[in-house]
């Protein structure tokens, strides 16, 4: 806020930095309380829920895609392999859809406090990144369940983690900040991430895409979100060391939207208090 | 916003050149189905609306100025430029050191949330850090009064409990600068009491900025030492508080009436003293009662150019003028002697002295309900100390628990026997009457 060089009062955050990370704490914990308050299971649904998910996906597309598939996945991987893929998606479909509209939600507040605009967004990515690590509990549950034990290679999450919650903070970004201008991106985006699902390798199979027309396969290895999956289950499923290219992609991906959603939130939020 | 290398040490709020705009557009374009028509057609015009134009002024520390003007003159504006929510379009506002925007108190709260929860959120929302608020919780809990509370969710609170906790917050360390605006109102009386104390508090200290929004001109000259007149977007006005508001009420001294009271025309010239209301008739029988309450200071208008003789006269209205004509000084402007913040102190010495009290079944004075002629009566009889009187033969349709105060006002004159009225509404006029019966 201010510079109180002189006598810094211990009453205020000294730095800009030091007040919004607090914000961003109270605002996540705010989430958190608010989903898990009333609910008999609480915390646990963010365990049960993916699991539950990959058991229904596990039954639909083990008979349909039973035949056909010459063993890229064994049947006994497939469930991980699943649970892995749509848990990853389900942390930037998640953090991108709440972070959409975040500067319209905080509406009342932007209007009353001076507060850095971009923390909504920050905080919704930020929450899904909560959720994901309570889903990663239900990914332990299915290894122990087949058998499968971690290997060191698990040093590689934390940097693939880093690079995808830099990409789903720049896509928040930049579309919160169009929402605010255009209130259908919000029903657009419901339907792009529909769209995405499909073109995302989630329970397609390696075999499956090498199987497609030409153009569709562009579209599956172009698709930022098919090296973050392909990033996570090369050290979960696979149990090897990232390959160089998937990083490489998954860091390029990541400074690109970065940037592009940075660039487009700068230029406009000193207007949302004028459309909000 | 900040600046490391101050120019000038001690200037606490910077407002260079700054202008505001606004494009109104003829109607809000909330998709892209209707941008990108417009668009086509051609249509896509806003309209330039400035609500600011070309203001400087710099405020030094410790120093409290009243921002001034009519409605829709710009001063909230101002103030959001000033609190950091909206960017000026040109020019800019630099301020030195945090901010206590008393303007918008819970901004920020979760209603879902408890107390416990949402202070800690406020708190962060003000700049706070974690250790501080840890360390301060407990006084901000008392202050509000809300011990037993806490740990319930907002949504379950009346609204005076929510304001409450939002005041405690935003108050509990000495601000640098603070931010008051007059409408503020939070809670009932002894808490508003509290209130007005401790932004008092803030003033007398001398390091604490203040800058005071208020449509009264009487609140502005007491609190402040400087006023800043913003009418239309202009700078009128920066000057010593008396000169700016002496400018400001001499514009409506020329203006005309603007309000719901049609200005009364007669050939007879009002006195001097009262030149400036339009509602005052020079001839109708309360002239003398009013020129005396005006005098006198019990009273002053509803607004520069209203006084409201037939206003039905509320009971916290009640209360000043008895205070006044008591000779407490009180800074309340009495337009508005409800819903400011500095009547309190009316209440709280009637309170004291005995002049209302003893009836308050629920501890609430209900300053803004409208007085009856009895329960008028039945403060100046308190007052006076309740002296004894004979008792009427005719009590026309007196409550009993009014019966001693109202022989008295007879006995005494203060009413006339034919009209005591017991139950009709007091309007401002006849209470002007009976106070300076009284006191002659």
């Amino acid at each position: 806020m201010a510079d109180n060089t002189q006598q810094s009062k211990l009453s205020h955050a000294r730095t800009d930095t030091q007040k919004d990370l607090f914000i961003l704490r109270e605002l996540v914990t705010k989430d958190f309380k608010i989903k898990y308050r009333r609910s008999v299971l609480g915390v646990a649904w963010s365990v049960l829920n993916p699991l539950l998910m990959m058991i229904v996906m596990a039954v639909v597309f083990s008979t349909i895609f039973a035949q056909g598939r010459n063993g890229s996945v064994t049947p006994e991987l497939y469930p991980l392999y699943l649970i892995i893929g749509n848990v990853t998606f389900a942390l930037m479909s998640e953090s991108t859809s709440t972070a959409l509209s975040s500067i319209i939600d905080a509406s009342s507040l932007l209007k009353k406090v001076k507060v850095h605009r971009f923390v909504f967004p920050i905080q919704k990515v930020l929450f899904a990144l909560v959720n994901y690590g309570f889903s990663l509990i239900a990914v332990a549950l299915v290894m122990l369940w087949f058998r499968i034990i971690p290997t060191w290679h698990l040093i590689w999450l934390p940097l693939g983690l880093l690079l995808l919650m830099v990409f789903c903070a720049g896509l928040g970004l930049l579309l919160s900040a169009l929402t605010v201008f255009f209130r259908d991106v919000r029903h657009l985006w419901s339907v792009v991430i529909t769209a995405w699902t499909y073109f995302t390798p989630i329970f397609w199979t390696d075999d499956y895409i090498k199987a497609m027309p030409h153009l569709l396969q562009l579209f599956m290895y172009a698709n930022p979100m098919y090296n973050y999956i392909n990033f996570m289950r090369q050290i979960l499923l696979w149990q090897t060391n990232p390959e160089p290219v998937t990083v490489a992609l998954c860091a390029g991906w990541a400074v690109l939207m970065i940037v592009i959603g940075y660039a487009v939130f700068h230029k406009t939020e000193h207007k949302f208090i004028l459309y909000i | 916003m900040a600046t490391t290398e101050t120019t000038q040490k001690d200037s606490a709020i910077e407002v260079k050149d700054v202008t505001m705009i606004f494009n109104m557009a003829s109607e809000q374009l909330n998709n892209l189905k209707e941008y990108f028509i417009k668009i086509m057609r051609h249509e896509l015009f806003f309209k330039e609306f400035r609500a600011l134009k070309h203001i400087s002024f710099t405020v030094h520390r410790g120093e409290v100025v009243g921002l001034v003007g009519t409605n829709g003159s710009g001063k909230s504006t101002m103030l959001k430029i000033i609190a950091g929510v909206l960017e000026p379009s040109e020019g800019e506002c630099i301020v030195r050191g945090n901010i206590a925007p008393l303007i918008e108190l819970g901004a920020g709260f979760d209603m879902e949330l408890t107390a416990r929860e949402n202070i800690y959120l406020n708190g962060s929302l003000l700049g706070y850090t974690k250790s501080f608020i840890d360390e301060h919780f407990d006084e901000i809990v008392e202050f509000a009064e809300l011990r037993d509370f806490v740990d319930m969710p907002l949504k379950n609170y009346s609204s005076g409990m929510v304001a409450r906790i939002a005041f405690a917050i935003a108050t509990i360390t000495e601000p640098d600068i603070l931010i008051v605006d007059e409408t503020l109102s939070v809670g009932d009386v002894f808490f508003q009491e509290k209130c007005e104390r401790r932004i008092q508090h803030f003033i007398e200290s001398g390091d604490v900025t203040v800058l005071f929004v208020s449509h009264s001109m009487r609140q502005v000259e007491r609190i402040c030492q400087r006023a800043i007149w913003i009418e239309k977007g202009d700078m009128r006005m920066d000057g010593p508080v008396k000169e700016v508001c002496q400018a400001y009420r001499n514009q409506f001294g020329g203006d005309g009436a603007s309000g719901e009271d049609a200005p009364i025309s007669s050939a007879k010239p009002l006195p001097e003293l009262l030149a400036q209301y339009v509602d005052v008739d020079p001839e109708d029988w309360y002239l003398s009662a009013v020129e005396q309450a005006v005098r006198q200071r019990f009273m002053d208008g509803r607004d520069v150019n209203h006084f409201g003789p037939n206003d039905p006269f509320k009971r916290a209205q009640g209360v000043c003028a008895i205070a006044r004509a008591a000779g407490v000084s009180i800074d309340a402007p009495f337009s508005d002697a409800v819903a400011s913040l500095f009547c309190r102190k009316a209440i709280a010495w009637a309170r004291e002295h005995d002049v209302v009290g003893g009836n308050l079944p629920d501890e609430m004075f209900r300053p803004t309900d409208a007085a009856t002629r009895a329960e008028m009566i039945q403060m100046l009889f308190k007052w006076q100390g309740a002296p004894e009187a004979p008792a009427l033969d005719d009590w026309q349709d007196t409550p009993s628990w009014a019966q001693p105060a109202v022989a008295w006002a007879v006995s005494s004159g203060v009413v006339k026997t034919d009209a005591i009225r017991a139950n009709d509404v007091c309007t401002k006029a006849e209470a002007a009457a009976m106070l300076s019966r009284l006191v002659d």
